[in-house]
């Protein structure tokens, strides 16, 4: 009687220990499931270059850029252009490059750096295209796009 | 008596473990099949993909979506969610300067004007 009675008082601490086990390998299995592929979608880099086709369509209106349109204004008619989490440098090169600028300018030192361990970046578009300028001669147009956005993408 | 009583806690102890088992094993495979599926990523893929799209779409271009669940607008942005019980949603921040989003009998029609 006396030994029945300390075999069942010992059976709640191997319930317990068992179903700690459990959970435990449970709760492994779904963290490295949960770890691996929970992490957003990165689209910054596809979403920058569809903004890039996006200005140059603006731009190009007529098939050319001109002087009165390349400016922050024809871009921020054509785009709502987040002031947060994005910023954007246009340079269209010739004798005299003109240039403009858009959006957060605090991003634009992060582009081209190194990233630092453990640290997120924004997201950073430097092409150049050839397109027409006023007197229809091919030009290169730079853009510089930087996104922020970390949350919803890193 | 008492070796009866003994057993009757033996059982409930054994039915109690069994059902936690039951329980967490429920959990894991409700997981591991919402993450195989896609179902988790859902929301975000339209949210994101819509974005794309509107971003690469020229003025007067209608976007015909088939998606089972609801479609807003919000700010130059995409608010989707799953159903209308589905009350925080995901929400992708875009570059929509004007645009609407409505829906048919069958598709979420997003008209791009400008």
């Amino acid at each position: 009687m006396l030994k029945n009675r300390k075999a069942q008082s010992e059976y709640p601490v191997i319930f317990i220990y068992r179903f700690l086990i459990i959970v435990l390998v449970i709760g492994t299995i779904i963290g490295i499931v949960w770890w691996r592929f929970s992490k957003p979608y990165d689209v910054r880099p596809i979403e920058a270059s569809a903004l890039a086709q996006k200005c140059i369509s603006c731009l190009t209106d007529t098939g050319a850029i001109m002087p009165n349109t390349f400016n922050e204004k024809t871009i921020s008619e054509c785009l709502e252009i987040d002031k947060e989490n994005l910023f954007m440098n246009l340079t269209l090169k010739g004798p005299s490059d003109t240039f403009f600028a858009i959006g957060n300018l605090d991003l634009e030192p992060y582009c081209g750096e190194k990233k630092p361990a453990g640290k997120y970046m924004p997201s950073c578009f430097n092409e150049t295209y050839r397109v027409l300028n006023s007197s229809y001669m091919l030009t290169d147009l730079n853009m510089v796009i930087m996104i922020e956005k970390q949350e919803k993408n890193v | 008596m008492i070796n009866r009583r003994g057993g009757e806690n033996l059982t409930f102890q054994s039915i109690m473990t069994i059902f936690f088992l039951v329980l967490l094993f429920a959990v894991l495979i409700f997981f591991l099949v919402n993450n195989a599926s896609g179902n988790l990523a859902k929301k975000q893929l339209v949210a994101k993909q819509l974005c794309l799209v509107m971003t690469e779409s020229e003025p007067g271009t209608l976007i015909n979506l088939s998606f089972n669940g609801i479609v807003e607008r919000k700010d130059a942005g995409f608010m989707i969610k799953k159903d209308s019980v589905d009350v925080v949603g995901y929400y992708y921040p875009c570059y929509g300067k004007d645009f609407t989003v409505t829906k048919d009998e069958k598709f979420w029609l997003i008209d791009i004007k400008q």
